[in-house]
């Protein structure tokens, strides 16, 4: 089960790097004038969002082992 | 202190299509450079080339004498307008100046009628007065080089004429590149005006070489 949620997560993060660098391409020009290239725009982001989801999905797995033990 | 940018042997292509193949380019501190051409010729090409935004086959981008790749990790040298509206619509004007370390109040001098809009978000804004609050925060902040690509379309004549007193203002500290398609107003403001015609860049003298190179009618 955590499998395929951790794939998941990896496939709408995917989507949503994706479709940000579409159709808020023009935007990213405001941030490079500031000196943050979409790399260092993309790299804080991503760690935050996949730890979070990490954490989570850790916490989650602990209290439904605690509960049903087995599964 | 003054600066110093050459830009040559750039070499572009897409696909088969050779877009630019013998371009030199100077600029310096204190000086208006123009690029005109006809569209499709390769003007905001070159100006990304020498952003960094576009790879090429072959590039000489020197600052100073030093090979420069990628400016636009370092707005410290170059800054960069682009022909479309890229400032994103949720910030508010007030964030705008502080994240481009500028003084509103001076903004306010050449442009009175922006005062009401200090804590309005851009979306607020008319196309227009959002081209205007992003050629003057390219233009005033602090950076060796701007490149403006059309800063004077979708813009009032009026501020257009204010546009070109910001900008020969601005150039005592920094050098500027500048292409639009309204050409008197850059024949108006540079100091040197490049052509690029075919791939090459051919520098100008007057109004006749435009004529020679095609890019504007004898009449």
């Amino acid at each position: 089960m955590i499998q395929v949620f951790f794939w998941f997560k990896i496939f709408t993060l995917a989507v949503i790097v994706y479709s940000t660098n579409l159709y808020k391409k023009n935007e990213f020009y405001y941030y490079k004038n500031l000196g943050f290239s979409k790399f260092k725009l993309w790299i804080p982001i991503l760690t935050f969002d996949f730890l979070f989801f990490l954490i989570t999905i850790i916490v989650l797995a602990s209290n439904l082992h605690e509960t049903q033990p087995g599964s | 202190m003054k600066h110093n940018l050459e830009v040559d042997s750039i070499i572009l292509e897409f696909d088969t299509k050779r877009v630019l193949q013998d371009v030199f380019l100077k600029n310096e501190t204190g000086k208006i450079t123009g690029i005109l051409g006809r569209n499709g010729t390769g003007k905001t090409c070159l100006m990304n080339i020498i952003y960094g935004e576009l790879q090429t086959t072959n590039k000489s981008i020197r600052l100073d004498g030093t090979v420069i790749s990628d400016a636009y990790r370092n707005p410290a040298l170059i800054r960069y307008l682009p022909q479309f509206n890229f400032i994103p619509k949720n910030l508010k004007t007030k964030r705008i100046f502080k994240d481009f370390n500028l003084d509103f109040s001076k903004f306010i001098k050449y442009f009175p009628e922006f005062e009401k809009y200090h804590n309005s978000k851009v979306k607020t804004l008319s196309g227009g007065e959002i081209r205007i609050l992003e050629i003057y925060s390219i233009l005033a902040s602090t950076t060796k080089f701007c490149m403006l690509d059309e800063p004077f379309s979708q813009v009032m004549p009026v501020h257009v004429d204010t546009i070109k007193k910001v900008i020969s203002e601005e150039k005592k500290n920094k050098g500027i590149i500048i292409t639009d398609h309204l050409y008197e107003h850059i024949i108006d403001i540079c100091d040197d005006i490049y052509v690029i015609l075919n791939g090459k860049t051919y520098l100008t003298k007057d109004r006749n070489d435009l004529i020679k190179l095609g890019y504007i009618n004898k009449n």
